[in-house]
């Protein structure tokens, strides 16, 4: 999975070069978008927190809102697309805005259980 | 029908003439009798009503009967314990074996439904390395068992299923008996069996089961049915008859093995790769399984990618880089696939995407294919399960495991010193790069470590704490749960995991998680499984079986409130068609109202613990809950959790 996630995370990175450029990106509002993530169905691959799972990789830490929403109208993989008809941008600002405002995990070295 | 079928029928027509006047007085107040009363009555003493109305058989007991002779072979056979739910069409067999057997090896297990008979067995199979007997009632218990028996069957594990068919119709008795007989009964699940029978005498069956016995447990092992005929049990067996009986005597099991000359142009090609790569499935059948593919792995420093069917190799083995596979096998020169079950599927795939588009995977043109399995030697027409067609460029045919000492043998041949050094520097790479794939697994799992609904890696991880210092059985699928049992426990015992369904049938996992903890009663073993709530819901009452035999599993139910796989599935057809996905709960989520598993337990005479959804409660609970075990009980936590 994680060779996946390298992946995306990537292609991100790329894209954010190209994004750079655009300023007109919606604000997005987290609460909205914690909402969106779940009425849309992203949680069902990624889990709740955008932790990922076997049948989508990771999330956090976000990559940049150009790529994202790249990511969501023409998917890299098998991901499923999401037409601005299902998510609009103003949406999809919303649920960045959302992965955005998650909390960073604990440092795995500091977690008992997974020494 | 019987041996005895000539003798039967004289008896019963001379009870009918003896018993007909009689019989026609006492039902003539019917208006359906009143029409057959002669018009001049036969001048006969009149009998009180309702004595006398049956014809008088001749016998009316026996001493012995054709089930005790069954009784006897099945003995024979190593069965410890035989899951059932009770029916009249071998209900002979059923009391010869609680009397004349004295419920002693085999032992019964009763069970709520068939479904979950059959598939204790197959869990049972996996950690006993032996088979259980099922007895199911004809017709209708076998239609509720056939899908249980087409997984054990995709599965290749072994279970002896009994059924019973009452076939000589003369002697049915009228409406249920006919309901539940039928001309070819086995007809039913044969496509999914190795073998079946329908033998109709006492010495037939006794032959029937040795057989059945037999091929169930020569792999490929599979599923067997033998359907017992009711009046072959229920009729009585004299001493004449039983002296010329036979039981034929079960051999040694021995399982086939490669060809010779293929395992050593095997052992050539895998000593000169300069990236050979071990895939193993289906291929841990007995306890040296592991020991004998890390020496394998060991001597030619090759990366070992676990198809997970069976426990084949130590998760933390130093050369076990399963999270690699793509990366490892798209660098591979030589792929040996052990009884890899789907050969296709590593080399070429089926997107799922509109028009099901398919996609070479990136493999290397020059890649040699070795196939060890047995998959070819058990092949029926009607299911899927056969998988696609992929000839491999040295298929060998034969059991991975037996195969495995002359492949051994023939690389260590292979071998000069030289050549091993060389092997050995790649071996230094593959081994310094492991630590990294662990380190990884934690890496993700840290991500919603505190969530609620509690992350799958949390549940996993808190489960793992308390049962790593013990000895454990891990007996349920890891694919819903990402795979993290895989990635982050040690596994490194042969019993620690027993692989999945085999088809995906859901309902598998609560009933052989039930069934590894049989295997497992009495050694201080903890059987701890992680559930689905679906598959919990779909055979849950082997909940009741666990607490009325005593037997000491640890489930905890992977609570996702839902069929996730088919959110998932209606999802991706939402999103397709650019549609509404709020609906795509309807039919999917198992909500409103919300199952409360741990009062489902009570009510089975389960300890039970939960709705849990704050992960910090969850190390607790597990604590209780094996302590539980530890008594020799079952006990079930629901966590509620994340989808995946
Ligand atoms: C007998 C049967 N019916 C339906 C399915 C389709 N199916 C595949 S996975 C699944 C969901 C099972 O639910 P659960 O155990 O809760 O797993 P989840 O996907 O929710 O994690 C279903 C219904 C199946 N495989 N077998
Ligand atoms: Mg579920």
């Amino acid at each position: 999975m994680f060779t996946r996630i390298l992946t995306i995370v990537a292609a991100g990175l790329l894209w954010a070069g190209v994004a750079a450029a655009q300023t007109d990106a919606p604000r997005g509002d987290a609460q909205a978008g914690r909402q969106l993530f779940q009425a849309k169905g992203c949680y069902s691959c990624h889990g709740f927190v955008g932790q990922g799972s076997r049948e989508g990789p990771r999330l956090t830490p976000v990559i940049a809102f150009p790529a994202f929403v790249a990511q969501l109208r023409t998917p890299r993989a098998i991901m499923p697309p999401y037409e601005a008809a299902l998510v609009s941008d103003k949406q999809a600002a919303d649920i960045h805005a959302y992965l955005e405002s998650l909390p960073k995990p604990p440092d795995p070295k500091s977690v008992r259980l997974l020494q | 029908m019987s041996r005895r079928a000539g003798l039967k029928r004289r008896q019963v027509l001379a009870g009918m003439v003896a018993a007909a006047p009689a019989a026609t007085l006492a039902s003539a107040g019917g208006a359906m009798a009143q029409a057959a009363v002669p018009a001049r009555a036969p001048s006969v003493p009149p009998v009180p009503p309702n004595e006398n109305v049956l014809p008088p058989p001749i016998r009316l007991t026996e001493s012995r009967s054709g089930s005790d002779f069954m009784v006897d072979v099945i003995k024979t056979l190593d069965l410890d314990y035989i899951a059932s739910l009770p029916a009249a069409t071998f209900r002979g067999l059923q009391e010869s074996l609680l009397n004349y057997g004295m419920n002693k090896s085999p032992e019964f297990i009763l069970c709520l439904h068939e479904e979950c008979a059959i598939a204790m067995a197959h869990g049972y199979a996996k950690i006993a390395r032996k088979p259980m007997a099922c007895m199911v009632h004809g017709t209708v218990g076998l239609q509720h068992a056939s899908m249980a028996i087409y997984n054990a069957y995709a599965d290749r594990a072994p279970i002896l299923v009994i059924s019973g068919n009452m076939q000589n119709t003369a002697a049915r008795r009228p409406n249920v008996e006919w309901n539940h007989a039928a001309l070819d009964q086995n007809a039913l699940v044969r496509d999914f069996t190795k073998w079946d029978a329908q033998p109709t005498s006492l010495e037939a069956t006794g032959e029937a089961l040795v057989q059945a016995y037999d091929l169930a447990t020569t792999a490929p092992m599979a599923p067997v049915l033998v359907t017992i005929d009711t009046d072959v049990q229920e009729d009585p067996l004299e001493k004449t008859e039983e002296a010329t009986l036979r039981i034929p005597k079960l051999g040694r099991r021995v399982h086939p093995q490669g060809d010779d000359e293929a395992v050593r142009d095997a052992a050539k090609l895998l000593v000169a790769a300069e990236n050979p790569v071990i895939y193993a499935n289906r291929y841990g059948r007995s306890e040296r399984a592991p020991q004998l593919l890390i020496q394998l792995a060991e001597l030619l420093h090759a990366p070992v990618i676990d198809g997970r069917a069976r426990m084949n190799f130590p998760s933390r083995h130093k050369y076990n880089h399963s999270s690699r596979r793509e990366q490892l096998l798209a660098q591979a020169d030589v792929l040996l696939a052990l009884e890899p079950v789907e050969l296709w599927g590593l080399t070429n795939d089926v997107q799922d995407l509109i028009g099901r588009p398919y996609h070479k995977l990136n493999r290397r043109p020059d890649l040699k294919i070795i196939h060890i399995g047995t998959e070819s030697l058990l092949v029926k027409s009607n299911y899927g399960e056969v998988q696609h067609y992929a000839p491999a460029d040295l298929p060998i045919a034969g059991d991975a495991e037996a195969t495995m000492p002359s492949l051994i043998e023939a690389v260590r041949r292979e071998l000069t010193p030289a050549r091993a050094a060389v092997l050995a520097a790649r071996g230094q790479k593959l081994a310094a790069f492991a630590p990294r794939l662990l380190e990884q697994a934690r890496a993700d799992a840290v991500y919603g470590w505190d969530a609620s609904p509690i992350s799958v890696a949390r549940t996993c991880m808190e489960l793992w704490d308390q049962i790593k210092d013990e000895d454990w059985t891990m007996p349920t699928e890891t694919v819903f749960l990402s795979d993290y049992p895989h990635r982050l426990w040690d596994i490194d015992k042969p019993h620690q995991w027993i692989g999945g369904s085999g088809a995906q049938g859901v309902g598998y996992n609560a009933p052989a998680a039930l069934g590894a903890a049989l295997a497992n009663k009495g050694t201080g073993r903890v059987t701890a499984a992680i559930i689905g709530d679906g598959e919990m819901m779909m055979t849950n009452t082997m909940l009741w079986t666990a607490a009325h035999h005593q037997i000491p599993l640890l489930a905890l139910v992977h609570n996702n409130r839902a069929y996730h796989m088919e959110v998932m599935h209606t999802l991706r057809m939402a999103d397709r068609r650019s549609r509404d996905t709020s609906r795509i709960h309807i039919g999917t989520d198992i909500a409103n109202p919300n199952v409360d598993y741990a009062t489902l337990a009570k009510a089975m005479g389960v300890y039970g613990q939960g709705p849990i959804d704050n992960p910090n409660d969850l190390g607790p609970a597990i604590r209780r809950a094996i302590e539980v075990v530890k008594r020799g009980e079952p006990a079930l936590i629901d966590v509620v959790s994340q989808p995946r």
